[in-house]
């Protein structure tokens, strides 16, 4: 599913989050969205997802516009930073949520979680509750529930975050080949420039709710322009807050 | 960390026990000339079960609209601005502050024939002031606080994610309130629940102006106790206290540990 952004801009009281962004993210395509705290990375993605309506612009899934579209008929994938799994279910039925919502029979649900149980390798932990799970284990759990009813579009806020450094590694591998099996249009939201060039196809380097420059990772690593450029120096970063 | 583990685990145990158990203790010490048989005399005429039926069931009652009214009160409060808010914010807790005679005669005053909501409900054939209704009117009135103020806390504490994921995956309204907003709130809701019965069961000053008081229908245990000490039946009235005591205190029991399973299933990511 191809995502296009049109002049979208978003205000929080006084201040402008989104000012005005023009994206296309190509059908198929896994897309991060980079870019310090605060920037409007992660409103950006809310708004894709409908959970933000903009203030001006538009948002067009294939084409139409979904603007207006409540979230619950976009069919996106949304995976939260605290995971948000319902505590009250068991990881079967968390994946199942999407599709028990939408009243799907009772073997169809239980083959297609099974399926992606099998995905994110967790088969014996159907029947445990998200607390009685790992960090890793409980973001692969949010991202079956999230594929669970094939979305045109996965969105990903932040979703290595709270892990530590191997298991996020191990991750962002897994991701990798996860989207090369799905093929579903994929974007990241991170504050980590490793993580954005080593994962994406595409990487949209955003400032201060506008986009600074798109391109792929190599693009990027090449960057001439100076906010990329103080963003992919490391030693640069305390003066990034500054910016 | 406070210092001193020793120290505030035995005060804490002389502070529960001089304010909670001794005064508690006094009422069996005032058991000892009772025998076995006169306590279940004195607790099975059918007056006496009358007024356990009573105060048991509008309790009962009342404890369950306080949660429901309560949840939604408290819903309203503190997910949605809009003009009063403080208003109702500040209103919720007056059955807290008021002399409980103050409400009584205020809810005597409002639900009888001749007050505004006693007028239409008697004309429907539906009085509430003198009948065990009006009983439950009071002791929802005065438990309300109770359960807003304590769903409330849990609604403030209920990560805005848990909706956002449901509506996200294609659940409506509907579904997202059934599936996972009631679930989760649930702990809370009987905890509410649990708060405004235990209010209920002891509540006095407000129920005895609107319940009428007559005997073998619209007297609370309460009320019996307290007649049965000025006609100094002591025996009579310290075996209903016990029985009262343990009875709530069992019921009480229960319902924290329902609680405490329900939060043990889902403990807080």
């Amino acid at each position: 599913m191809t995502i296009q952004l049109s002049g979208v801009r978003k205000q929080f009281g006084a201040s402008v989050v989104v000012d005005g962004v023009d994206l296309r993210i190509p059908s198929g395509k896994l897309v991060a969205l980079l870019g310090p705290s605060g920037c409007g990375k992660t409103t950006l993605l809310r708004i894709i997802a409908g959970l933000e309506r903009p203030d001006a612009g538009a948002v067009l899934t294939d084409g139409a516009d979904v603007t207006a579209t409540p979230v619950r008929s976009r069919n996106t994938g949304f995976v939260f930073q605290s995971y948000a799994l319902f505590p009250h279910m068991t990881v079967f039925e968390n994946i199942a949520y999407g599709l028990s919502v939408r009243r799907r029979p009772k073997d169809e649900i239980a083959r297609r979680v099974d399926e992606l149980l099998a995905l994110i390798q967790l088969q014996p932990f159907a029947q445990r509750r998200p607390h009685q799970l790992s960090g890793g284990q409980r973001q692969r759990v949010s991202l079956a529930r999230a594929l669970a009813s094939e979305p045109g579009v996965l969105l990903l806020d932040e979703p290595f975050a709270a892990l530590d450094a191997t298991v996020r590694r191990g991750l962002r591998r897994w991701l990798r080949r996860l989207h090369q099996v799905t093929q579903v249009t994929t974007v990241l939201v991170t504050h980590d420039i490793d993580e954005a060039l080593d994962v994406a196809d595409l990487v949209v380097v955003m400032n201060h709710g506008v986009i600074e420059q798109t391109g792929t990772p190599a693009e990027i690593r090449e960057s001439t322009n100076p906010f990329v450029r103080a963003f992919l120096d490391p030693y640069a970063l305390p003066i990034l807050e500054a910016i | 960390m406070i210092p001193g583990r020793a120290l505030s685990i035995a005060l804490t145990l002389i502070g529960v026990i001089v304010v909670v158990l001794l005064p508690i203790a006094a009422i069996f010490t005032a058991m000892s000339g009772v025998t076995p048989v006169s306590f279940w005399a004195a607790i099975s005429t059918p007056r006496d079960l009358a007024a356990f039926r009573l105060t048991f069931g509008a309790s009962f009652t009342a404890a369950l609209i306080d949660a429901v009214l309560g949840f939604l009160i408290a819903w309203v409060t503190v997910r949605y601005r809009f003009f009063g808010r403080d208003l109702i914010n500040a209103a919720i807790d007056l059955p807290f502050a008021l002399p409980p005679p103050v409400s009584g005669i205020a809810l005597a005053t409002l639900y009888s024939t001749g007050g505004w909501i006693g007028a239409i409900t008697s004309k429907l054939g539906v009085p509430i002031a003198y009948t065990g209704a009006g009983v439950v009117v009071a002791l929802a009135f005065v438990g309300i606080p109770f359960a807003v103020r304590t769903l409330q806390q849990a609604i403030e504490a209920l990560p805005r994610e848990f909706e956002e994921a449901s509506a996200v995956l294609g659940a409506g309204g509907a579904a997202t309130f059934a599936r996972v907003v009631v679930p989760l709130l649930l702990p809370a809701c009987l905890a509410g629940f649990a708060m405004s019965f235990a209010r209920g069961l002891g509540e006095y000053g407000s129920v005895i102006f609107i319940a009428g008081n007559k005997p073998n229908v619209t007297e609370i245990v309460p009320l019996v106790i307290v007649s049965k000490l000025e006609q100094y039946d002591y025996v009579g009235a310290t075996s209903l206290a016990i029985t009262m005591l343990v009875v709530s205190f069992i019921l009480l029991l229960a319902v924290n540990a329902l609680r405490r399973r329900l939060i043990e299933r889902q403990v807080a990511q």
